[in-house]
């Protein structure tokens, strides 16, 4: 994989290490549940969109923003409003 | 400890930056190229993950990107293949200007999804299109340096490349798949009119092609499919559609560069 520009299309993957400054766990594998139509899925297959100063990961289904992520001069921004659960999945059990 | 302290460490599970020096450097198409870096305290990686890649301007100016990890774990020494984009602010400098010597920051492995170990045994069945192949690529290599466990893995490779030029680990592959117990790789072209004697393929990927060059849901695989977002998805839904376990097709999706 390699991600260049400004809005691409990629997935969660690519904000892995991003999502390993907010989380303790890898969330790249954490089942997420879309708050907009309810599909559970690692995210890791959501689709990642503008990872310049943050992130915003959507749902492949219904292009509901899952998981928004801002950089911020006081430190990272979480906005999990589109997520009814994330689970911190064993990575033994994948 | 004083608490301004405790507040300015990171969270557990952040990654640090380290400081990657490079080694060596590898010229595979007119446009990919790789790296070969030593990294003090590198702790090791799975097939398939990722690091990310961090420049620093004179000025101050930060870009990052993400790039897959070529080389197998256990590897004496990380390798990145780096796919140069026009008009991109990191992959130009990584692989036209980085020389022997040169240091960046990278951070990693990252990601636990897009892996394979020769531990789950079951039958592999990887799809690369374009610089795609980097990480199926690190597969391969773990697999073919697992000795008998690696040759008891049944591996196919269908890989879709612009131009015979533009074949990444072209050679490489060729000598793997020579091999007793080597993966059978399909090449297909989608740009080019096949030179005299080609025995690859000559179109995008679709339903029939990976019919006939894919793992059949029989056997029960591990499929991995890394490429450009609409081959990906193209390449997905069609292997559901051919009776693929979705959850067992593992996916990864880069940029604007497209193969096809």
């Amino acid at each position: 994989m390699s991600a260049e520009g400004e809005c691409s299309t990629l997935d969660g993957n690519a904000a892995g290490g991003l999502l390993r400054e907010v989380f303790a766990f890898d969330a790249t594998l954490a089942p997420t549940t879309c708050a907009g139509c309810g599909r559970t899925r690692p995210m890791a297959e959501l689709m990642l969109y503008a990872i310049e100063l943050g992130a915003i990961l959507r749902c492949p289904s219904c292009d509901q923003a899952v998981v928004r992520i801002g950089r911020t001069p006081r430190g990272l921004w979480l906005d999990l409003r589109g997520a009814t659960t994330v689970v911190a999945a064993d990575p033994a059990t994948p | 400890m004083p608490v301004t302290e405790a507040a300015l460490r990171p969270p557990a599970g952040a990654l640090p930056w380290r400081s990657a020096e490079v080694v060596e450097r590898v010229a595979e198409t007119r446009r990919a190229t790789t790296l070969v870096l030593d990294v003090p305290g590198w702790p090791g990686h799975l097939a398939g993950q990722h690091v990310d890649v961090r420049l620093t301007a004179e000025d101050g100016y930060q870009a990052q990107r993400s790039y897959s990890i070529a080389s197998p774990p256990k590897a004496p020494r990380l390798a990145l293949t780096v796919e140069r984009l026009e008009g991109g602010e990191v992959s130009p400098w990584l692989a036209d200007e980085a020389r022997p010597g040169d240091r960046f920051e990278l951070r990693g492995p990252i990601g636990g999804y897009f892996t394979w170990s020769v531990a789950m045994s079951r039958p592999l069945m990887l799809v690369g299109g374009g610089s795609g192949v980097v990480p199926l690529m690190a597969i391969l290599r773990h697999r073919a340096a697992s000795g008998d466990a690696g040759r008891a893995v049944h591996a196919r490779l269908l890989y879709s490349a612009r131009t015979v030029a533009d074949i990444i680990y072209h050679q490489e592959l060729q000598r793997l798949s020579a091999e007793p117990g080597g993966p059978e790789v399909n090449l297909t072209l989608t740009r080019e009119r096949p030179p005299d004697g080609w025995k690859g393929f000559d179109r995008r990927i679709d339903v029939p092609m990976l019919a006939a060059a894919g793992v059949a849901p029989e056997m029960d695989p591990d499929l991995y499919v890394c490429g450009p977002t609409p081959m990906v998805e193209a390449v997905a839904n069609a292997l559901v559609g051919l009776g693929h376990e979705p959850a067992r097709i593992r996916t990864e999706r880069f940029g604007p560069t497209g193969e096809g």
